[in-house]
């Protein structure tokens, strides 16, 4: 990584590489970590896979990893562990940290022409506040009963009852798995529900709250720069859809995360002190262990909780969006179609994406006369959607279409993301929904969103803006044989999830084999483990790009792929301080197909050749 | 070269509709519908089915017709075209007319599975437990089984305060629901520990199972899979597959394991030979297992 300091002393390595308050540094730390960390998520998938291929069989080699007790299997309990902590890791430490932490602090100040963020200290802590959050994560295998079990969801009362929760104190249930290599060893925290919903759910709530407080950290700086720091003519209007996409997705985060970090804080409180925030009034009793009696509400969860994640859930999408205009309108060398139809859809998106949540809560025993409302706001999300997609294709329309990696990795955005946004709505249909509740459907849907979608927009990304973080170009040829290989493997690992759905087959079943109207879809489970391995195994290319690609790709200059936006006119990699020269900014970022020597003018270039400004 | 991407996207497309199309053959598709009300929530998923599938195609279609068409080549110019707002409001309303459409045809059939009394569209009446019903059964959750509940005589005199007590008279099952064919059948859902998800396939019938409330469902099923032979006391399958029941919301390790079975009686007579049967049995040998109180009398209410 070259970085040249062009700007007063020359800082310590330290201060320039790992404590730094350079927004670029702290974009570049976030995809870094994302990167581990979706290779530690990629791992558990795989793990999970595996089991639901061959649910009889003894692991080969891997299952020498488990502890004795379980005889060379993955006892039921790991099983719910993985798909715990797989999808609690690629949510929060993959994809919402690489959508917001490194395209957030790495593009907004240079798309919108400013020296940096307005709090560089903030954001600098912003990324440090992860690391707690990623130590504790990783810790929490290792405790006793090993890491949380309740599902990415955590619903009580499977994960707040503790031992404290005014459980008799009692031994440790008979049969029950504990890691052999446990630390934090306390009896008076095991919880009867689960081994994992002990310490291990402690865990998952405290590192949950730190990437709360760094996503809190990084909103406000992003809403406060976008809003205060622009470059002299950047009116908003103006704006890059990337920078439209971040600001709402900004603000959609600083509304909802406090209700987020409530919930966690609460289901803490249970879990420490003994507080019933979501323990019914007659309490529970797990065999012959009875609670006390409680006080709350074990719904009010689910409300919070999807008070915050449904928003999350388009906090995981829409930076995907905006990256994936840009770059469509880059390489399609043509003015974005409907600039701004696209930034009110996104308003659009955000707004309603409040007064949806119910959804997830159809079969909750929430009141079924909610559920009609719930319904037909959700269904209207899928019409922005929809506008977006069209003003997609008509973008490509009449287009001349260069297809890089970034454009190929953008384009599947548009195809996938029309898989996952129609799936929603079978989902969103109350009286089918019942059915589809918690089946495959779900995950089906789940993974054309996030994994075909919003990790498609994010390759493409890191693709597209590559040269200006590191001053070099990725390998075209490794990055389309990566595309073209995660598309196809991509596909077959998660369509057939619809027909499992269809089947009936549930979510988050152990060894789904011993129900007999599932059994003729077990073939397909192994054809999408196989899949999901290849898929997997694919991903390497990509880390192998990025080093590779960092040390010896060919030099870029400052705007390879003849972009229009600011951040192309800074020097590849950008100097602390990013422009030589605050750029002024004469017009919208989607001048493409002029006539003339260049078919593009850049939204700070100064001459007014034959210039057709739009706003 | 350029031609190959549209066409990757093409294949990939198409393979995703080739076993949409081979799927019901295969029998990878909706299980056997048994339910009074299946048949809407069928329709209604093959109105959303060719909905979505009429704007998968077309989106797919363009895409993948733009792929090829506007590859960058010799003398092909992009143009410079900024926008079109008629084109704009014909992508938003159609889109929304349809969708507002699908919306609205949903709301009879989940006002049926939801005991949703409409007369009008608003106000709606929550008729809760009052509907009628020719049985009543108490089902409680707990890990990892599901524990059954049967009244002498099918219909308590107080069904929620039934609900939510325990009486040794009942007829205590685990993992077995019975009912018989056309039967009103309504079930009062509990759970003693965390939350379970009591999933019928066939029925199209799904609710979670709260702590601290009773919730109720009901159904009606229009097919019958057993009758029973009072001479030899065994229960004699009639249908091919047996129905299963399954649970659907999380609840721990064992969570796959709370399956249970369906047994549909060929009418109320045999019915109430097996329950008689079942009944004298349990005298004899077994000592029921009480059901725990768990819900503070919220009287089926949600
Ligand atoms: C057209 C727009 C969409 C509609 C109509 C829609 C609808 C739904 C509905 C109704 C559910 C709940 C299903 C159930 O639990 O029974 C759901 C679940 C989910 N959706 Fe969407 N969705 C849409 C777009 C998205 C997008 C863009 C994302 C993410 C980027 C997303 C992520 C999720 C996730 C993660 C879940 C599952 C949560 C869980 O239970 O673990 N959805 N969606
Ligand atoms: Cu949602
Ligand atoms: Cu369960």
């Amino acid at each position: 990584m070259s970085h040249n300091d062009s700007h007063g002393t020359k800082p310590g390595f330290l201060s320039t590489y790992l404590f730094s308050e350079d927004h670029k540094i702290i974009g570049i730390q976030f995809l870094f970590s994302g990167l581990i960390f979706f290779a530690i998520g990629g791992i558990l998938a795989l793990l999970v896979r595996l089991q639901l291929a061959w649910p009889d069989g003894n692991l080969p080699y891997i299952g020498r990893w488990f502890p004795q007790s379980w005889g060379g299997k993955m006892s039921p309990e790991f099983y719910t562990m993985l798909f715990t902590m797989h999808a609690s890791v690629m949510i929060f430490f993959v994809i919402i940290p690489w959508l917001t932490g490194a395209f957030g602090n790495f593009l907004i100040p240079l798309m919108i022409g400013a020296r940096d963020m307005a709090f560089p200290k903030l954001n600098m802590l912003s990324y440090w506040v992860m690391w707690p959050a990623f130590i504790i994560i990783m810790s929490s295998f290792f405790v006793d009963g090993g890491a949380a079990s309740s599902g990415w969801t955590g619903y009580p009362t499977l994960s707040n009852v503790g031992a404290e929760a005014g459980l008799e104190k009692s031994l440790p249930k008979a049969g029950d798995p504990s890691t052999p290599y446990s630390i934090l060893k306390d009896d008076s925290y095991n919880s009867p529900a689960a081994p994992g919903a002990g310490m291990g759910q402690i865990f998952w709530l405290v590192s949950l709250i730190f990437v709360g407080i760094g996503s809190m950290m990084g909103s406000v700086n992003y809403i406060t720069t976008i809003l205060n720091m622009r470059a002299p003519g950047m009116n908003l209007m103006r704006m890059p859809l990337t920078v439209w996409s971040l600001f709402i997705t900004a603000i959609l985060q600083a509304l909802a995360l406090p209700v987020l970090t409530v919930a966690l804080m609460l289901q803490l409180l249970d879990k420490l002190i003994a507080t019933s925030f979501f323990l019914p009034p007659g309490g529970l009793s797990f065999g012959n262990w009875h609670t006390t009696p409680g006080g709350g509400q074990p719904l009010l969860w689910q409300h919070l909780f999807w008070f915050y994640s449904h928003p999350a859930v388009y906090i995981m999408i829409l930076p995907a969006m905006g990256v994936v205009s840009d770059i469509i309108a880059t390489f399609a060398r043509k003015p974005m179609f409907g600039y701004k139809p696209m930034v009110f859809s996104m308003a659009t998106i955000a707004g309603l994406g409040f007064i949806v949540w119910g959804h997830h809560m159809f079969q909750s025993g929430m009141d079924p006369r909610l559920g009609t409302g719930f319904m037909l706001a959700t269904i209207l999300i899928a019409v922005p959607s929809a506008i977006k997609t069209f003003n997609w294709l008509a973008t490509l329309w009449g287009a001349g279409i260069l297809y890089s990696t970034a454009m190929l990795n953008a384009l599947a955005f548009v195809s996938m993301f029309v898989i996952g946004g129609l799936s929603g709505i079978f989902m969103a249909a109350t009286p089918v929904d019942v059915y589809f509740h918690d089946t495959y459907f779900i995950v089906a849907h789940i993974h054309y969103v996030l994994f075909m979608s919003s990790i498609f927009g994010i390759f493409a990304g890191i693709t597209f803006w590559f040269p200006k973080m590191f001053g070099k170009l990725m390998n075209e040829p490794l990055g389309k044989i990566h595309f073209a290989l995660t598309f196809i493997f991509g596909n077959l690992t998660f369509f057939p999830m619809h027909i499992l759905g269809i089947g009936g087959h549930p979510r988050r079943y152990y060894d789904p084999t011993i129900y007999q109207y599932l059994e003729n879809l077990q073939p397909l489970n192994q054809f999408m483990t196989i899949s999901a391995i290849l898929l997997g195994l694919t991903q390497i290319l990509f880390v192998i790009n990025i080093f590779y690609s960092v040390f010896f790709g060919p030099k870029a200059d400052k705007n390879p792929w003849n972009s229009n936006t600011l951040e192309w006119d800074a020097p590849s990699p950008p100097p602390h301080g990013n422009f030589e020269q605050i750029p002024i900014v004469s017009r919208g970022p989607y001048e493409y197909a002029l006539e003339g020597p260049s078919d593009h003018l850049m939204q700070s270039a100064t001459t007014g050749e034959g210039e057709k400004t739009h706003e | 070269m350029q031609k190959c991407w549209g066409l990757l996207f093409a294949a990939v497309n198409i393979a995703a509709i080739a076993l949409f199309a081979i799927s019901p053959a295969m029998g990878w598709w909706l299980p056997r519908n048994i339910a009074s009300y299946g048949a809407d929530v069928d329709h209604l998923f093959n109105l959303i089915l060719i909905a979505t599938g009429f704007f998968f195609v077309l989106t797919q279609g363009i895409l993948v017709y733009v792929m090829i068409r506007f590859a960058a080549r010799d003398g092909l110019k992009a143009r410079n075209i900024h926008g079109n707002t008629t084109l704009e409001l014909v992508w938003t309303l159609v889109p929304a007319s349809i969708l507002i459409y699908i919306g609205f045809a949903q709301i009879p059939t989940w006002a049926k599975m939801k005991y949703i009394e409409i007369d009008t569209l608003f106000p709606v009446t929550y008729k809760g437990s009052n509907i009628e019903s020719d049985l009543h059964v108490t089902v409680l959750g707990r890990q990892w089984e599901w524990r059954m509940r049967y009244p002498q005589g099918n219909i308590p005199a107080e069904p929620s305060v039934w609900a939510d007590s325990g009486n040794l008279n009942d007829l205590h099952l685990v993992n077995e629901l019975h009912a018989w064919k056309d039967a009103r059948v309504k079930i009062h859902l509990k759970t003693q520990d965390v939350i379970h998800s009591f999933f019928l396939p066939n029925l199209r019938l799904k609710q979670d199972a709260l702590p601290g409330k009773i919730m109720p469902m009901w159904f009606q099923p229009i097919e019958a899979n057993v009758r029973y032979n009072p001479r030899t006391k065994v229960l004699e399958e009639i249908g091919s597959l047996p129905w299963e029941i399954a649970c659907a919301e999380l609840c721990g390790g064992n969570h796959y394991r709370m399956r249970g079975k369906l047994f549909i009686h060929e009418s109320k007579q045999d019915y109430e030979l097996w329950f008689a049967d079942a009944l004298k049995n349990q005298r004899l040998h077994e000592s029921p297992r009480p059901q725990p109180i768990v819900a503070a009398g919220n009287g089926g209410q949600p």
